[in-house]
């Protein structure tokens, strides 16, 4: 009951508020509205009058002028029309009344008798005009107007038709509210009813109607939504707790467990013969260790406390001490290979300890569990790998510097040859040119033949050395290769040989642009060597014909250098690129057969290969090849070191 | 020419027998200094302390490297380590067919370098080279100096 | 008898007397007339419309002649055009001799003579846009546009708009609202 009420007050007080709202706005509306119709009713009315006295005014300037009264008349007779004008007058420039009219005789005394100064007076009842008459900016008289305003019956005639649609939009916003209130009251009723019912029965499957999308709607949904909640809730606690009976149930079970399998660990232990040990939270031994003991041969009182380190081998026990009290203090698992006394071999044992915290919920250590693995023989096989590796390594180390150390030597004994070994030869043979010179009066021709062929000595093994030099130069040389045109190598060279022989007709024909990639300095040794020889052993023929060429040979491109010279049997062709082996007499042809080997050498290490065709008195042709740049990447010195 | 007189630094005795022979040969009879190692070759170019033996410097240092003492490619970075003797021409003269001794040589600042052959005749025409290069071309920045 | 001659000297004197004022009256009356019309006359030029080429410019003067024998109404017609202006153009008075007709460069020509005087010289001014103004009964009947007249002591006026249209000129019809009599339709 008091709900209703309640209710009811609510929708009373709605509609007082509808009302009052809407009485404030028409109040507010109604003001405005009369004060600008009246104000707009007045300037009309002053407007017509002006419009009026103008057209009087019209009619009436030549009137007054020509002094016609009559004429004038007549202009205000026509106000006759024009019932709202009561009285009205033309006066002279002189303010003299000139004509008059009047509707009603009555209204003869509101004339002035003398014209007045412009000006409108609105009364409420009655309009009062004065206005001048104008001719060519010259003042020829005034007239004069008296209407009735209306004002008052203006007033009252717009009052009352805003008080007639005030009372009809009150009528109106009253019905209207009352239908919006039944419809939104009606709705929250409803809801009122079903939580009454939520309440004292206690069902949360109730739901409430939902009969409009307004905030009424969003009312009953939330409503709803509440309901649906609370059901779920209440289940949800009802599961929950169903839940935790069934917890108890297992933890206690758990429990069981738990105690029933430290029985069976503590068990495990005690009667394990494998190395087991326990020691309390300060890592001091306590309890018996019977495999600790049965493997030391230590007794419960000598390994109790630190007394089991006693155990450990002499050269380790100070630092495992140190690792221990370190460990114990942090509280982390430990594990540490050392060698333990084993009692029955009488010998000390590589053996791997690990050790680990009991830690309760606090992180309070409880105490220590580890085992001790006995590892001494992986741990003897694995000292024995790195000792030979070690050996081995040592060995290599040793190896290299022996060889350095003999590439070193190699290096400054060849610096001696062609130092000091040059030196004596130097002396011989300058020494035999001054005694040649010097002394050349006092000598026959057998002597001076003597000291030429002592020079000629000198001179050969001079050039001996510088080829052998040359040789072990082309085989320790790095390699630096770049591309380069042989042509134009082979064109210096010749022209060099030509210069120091410029007597020698030679026919020579030289391939253009013929390409290579290879070291400059290496390759210019092997074709100062070829074209030399080519150079010397076409010396005997009347035109001697050298060509430097490039042909296609088993589908690689290969070099050549061809002569017309004295050529070779090809039979000794396995001995050409020997070192020292010479197949002509070096009277005929000098040399210190050592160029070509050094040649061989050369295009070796360019990975490519060289050999010779040849025929006696037809001349000679040597092939070689070079790899193209791209497999010579690996190249090393070692694969020519022969 | 100059007058000024030729060092040559030479620990072989045959080799500066010979090399005066090859100057002879080549008309070149400026005085001729010899020192037999590379110390007495400093002390003859920079002296001892502030007190060099010879005033004036020669125009020209014929510089064995293989020398007892102090190596010739020593003496060289002394040469042209001192301001004095920053600009004096040096010859390297060697048996050395050495690159890494040519490169060296290069490097520290040589004008030329001249390997002794074996034949004498080629040495002397080496020298008689040398002799024209640096004793006369080499004055060219003083004309009046020449005789 | 003294008695009666006295009353027939005081009724001599008397009507002497009243003859002297009736004839002063007379004399003041036309004199006043004559004003009047002077002033009419001004103000007519308010009311008419002469054709545009007539004028060069806005501000160029209205002119209005008399003749010689109307000197009075010249004195008259400068007193009160004096200092006074018809919109913008001022006025002028041009005196013109009694038997001109040769009538140039005259917008109003006030001719005060009778109808025989005046008869060729309206006549010559024929189609010529000059307003007449005559002050005789049979002024509009010979071609005059606007005629005075006398009508219970007051002046009063006459317009020929046949005459004004004949002289191509448009006389407003707010003066035609205060003419006593009107000759001629509006086109």
């Amino acid at each position: 009951m008091k709900a209703i009420f309640t209710l009811r007050s609510i929708r009373h007080k709605l509609l007082a508020g509808v009302l009052l709202t809407t009485a404030t706005a028409l109040l507010i509306l109604g003001t405005i509205f009369i004060a600008y119709d009246l104000k707009d009713y007045r300037n009309r009315i002053v407007d017509e009058l002006i419009t009026q006295a103008d057209l009087i005014s019209l009619g009436s300037t030549a009137a007054l002028q020509f002094e016609d009264r009559e004429t004038a008349r007549q202009a205000l007779s026509s106000l006759r029309l024009r019932r709202e004008i009561s009285a009205a007058a033309i006066y002279d420039k002189d303010g003299k009344l000139f004509a008059r009219y009047y509707s009603v005789p009555a209204h003869i005394v509101d004339i002035p008798v003398q014209g007045e100064r412009q000006g409108i007076e609105v009364g409420s009842e009655t309009v009062r005009l004065f206005r001048p008459i104008y001719s060519d900016q010259e003042v020829v008289g005034s007239v004069f107007l008296l209407a009735q305003s209306g004002v008052s019956a203006r007033t009252v005639k717009v009052m009352l038709i805003f008080v007639s649609i005030a009372v009809l939009a009150l009528l109106a916003s009253t019905l209207l509210s009352s239908w919006l209130q039944a419809r939104i009251t009606h709705p929250i009723m409803e809801v009122t009813e079903l939580a009454r019912q939520v309440v004292t029965e206690r069902n949360y499957d109730l739901r409430a109607r939902r009969n409009s999308d307004d905030e009424v709607g969003f009312l009953v949904d939330a409503f709803n939504q509440m309901l649906s909640q609370i059901g779920l809730r209440t289940s949800e606690l009802e599961r929950s707790n169903e839940e935790l009976s069934l917890q108890i149930r297992e933890r206690t079970q758990a429990q069981n467990a738990l105690r029933e399998s430290e029985y069976r660990h503590r068990t495990l232990i005690t009667t394990l013969s494998a190395l087991t040990w326990r020691a309390d939270a300060n890592g001091d031994f306590t309890a018996a260790q019977t495999a600790w003991d049965s493997f030391t041969g230590q007794t419960p009182i000598s390994h109790s406390g630190r007394g089991w380190l006693q155990a450990v081998h002499p050269d380790d026990r100070e630092q495992i001490n140190l690792l221990w009290n370190q460990v114990c203090e942090e509280s982390v698992p430990f594990k540490q290979v050392f060698r333990l006394w084993y009692a029955p071999e009488q010998e000390y044992r590589y053996v791997n300890f690990s050790a680990a915290p009991l830690i309760d919920s606090n992180g309070r250590t409880l105490e220590w569990m580890g085992i001790v693995d006995d590892i001494h023989e992986r741990t003897q096989a694995a000292e024995e790998i790195t000792r030979l590796n070690a050996e081995l390594e040592h060995r290599v180390r040793e190896r290299t510097a022996e060889l350095e150390n003999a590439n070193r030597e190699l290096e400054s004994f060849s610096y001696s040859v062609s130092h000091d070994l040059r030196a004596p030869l130097r002396s011989i043979d300058g020494f035999s040119q001054a005694l040649l010179e010097d002394y050349g009066h006092q000598l026959d021709t057998t002597a001076k033949d003597y000291l030429d062929r002592v020079r000629n000595g000198a001179q050969r093994m001079g050039r001996l050395i510088d080829d052998m030099l040359n040789l072990s130069r082309v085989s320790r040389m790095e390699l630096v290769r770049r591309p380069l045109n042989l042509s134009e190598l082979a064109t210096e060279i010749l022209a060099n040989l030509q210069s120091a022989e410029p007597q020698r007709q030679v026919r020579i024909d030289i391939d253009q642009d013929l390409l290579a990639y290879g070291d400059t300095r290496l390759l210019q040794v092997a074709l100062e060597n070829l074209l030399g020889n080519a150079w010397k052993y076409t010396a005997k023929q009347e035109t001697s014909e050298i060509r430097f060429g490039q042909m296609e040979i088993d589908g690689q491109p290969s070099f050549f250098v061809s002569d017309n010279g004295a050529g070779f049997d090809m039979k000794y062709a396995d001995r050409l690129f020997t070192p020292f082996q010479r197949l002509h007499d070096s009277r005929e042809f000098p040399g210190t057969g050592v160029g070509l080997a050094t040649v061989q050498r050369v295009i070796r290490r360019h990975g490519g290969h060289i050999w010779a065709e040849s025929e006696p008195g037809k001349g000679s042709i040597f092939y070689f090849t070079l790899n193209p740049a791209e497999e010579l990447k690996h190249d090393t010195p070692s694969d020519s070191a022969g | 020419m100059t007058r000024r007189p030729i060092l040559l630094v030479e620990d072989n005795p045959d080799d500066e027998a010979l090399a005066l022979r090859a100057f002879k040969k080549c008309n070149i009879s400026n005085e001729l200094w010899i020192a037999r190692d590379g110390a007495e070759a400093l002390d003859l170019l920079l002296g001892q302390g502030d007190d060099p033996v010879h005033q004036e410097l020669p125009a020209v240092v014929l510089l064995d490297l293989n020398l007892p003492k102090i190596s010739g490619l020593e003496v060289l970075r002394r040469i042209r380590d001192n301001p004095e003797t920053k600009t004096l021409p040096v010859v390297i003269l060697t048996s050395s067919k050495h690159e890494e001794d040519l490169l060296a040589g290069y490097e520290l600042g040589a004008n030329s370098y001249v390997r002794k052959p074996v034949d004498f005749n080629e040495f002397a025409h080496a020298v008689s080279q040398l002799g024209m290069y640096w004793l006369l071309l080499n004055e060219l920045p003083e004309p009046h100096g020449r005789t | 008898m003294r008695a009666v001659m006295r009353a027939v000297q005081i009724l001599l004197t008397l009507l002497v007397l009243q003859g002297s004022i009736a004839n002063a009256d007379h004399d003041d009356a036309k004199s006043l007339a004559d004003q009047v019309k002077a002033a009419f006359i001004f103000k007519f030029c308010s009311y008419v419309e002469w054709p545009r080429e007539l004028f060069s410019s806005p501000d160029s003067p209205i002119v209005i002649g008399t003749l010689e024998r109307d000197a009075s109404m010249a004195r008259l017609l400068k007193e009160t055009v004096r200092d006074r202006q018809v919109g913008k153009r001022p006025v002028e008075i041009r005196i013109l001799p009694d038997e001109t007709d040769q009538v140039t460069g005259v917008h109003v020509l006030y001719l005060g003579g009778k109808s025989r005087q005046i008869h060729d010289q309206i006549t010559a001014l024929r189609g010529k846009p000059v307003l007449i103004v005559t002050d005789q009964a049979q002024g509009l009947e010979i071609g005059s546009s606007i005629n005075f007249r006398r009508e219970d002591e007051r002046i009063r006026f006459d317009i020929s708009l046949t005459s004004a249209q004949t002289n191509r000129l448009k006389i407003s019809s707010r003066l035609l609202a205060v003419a006593r009599r009107i000759e001629g339709a509006a086109p």
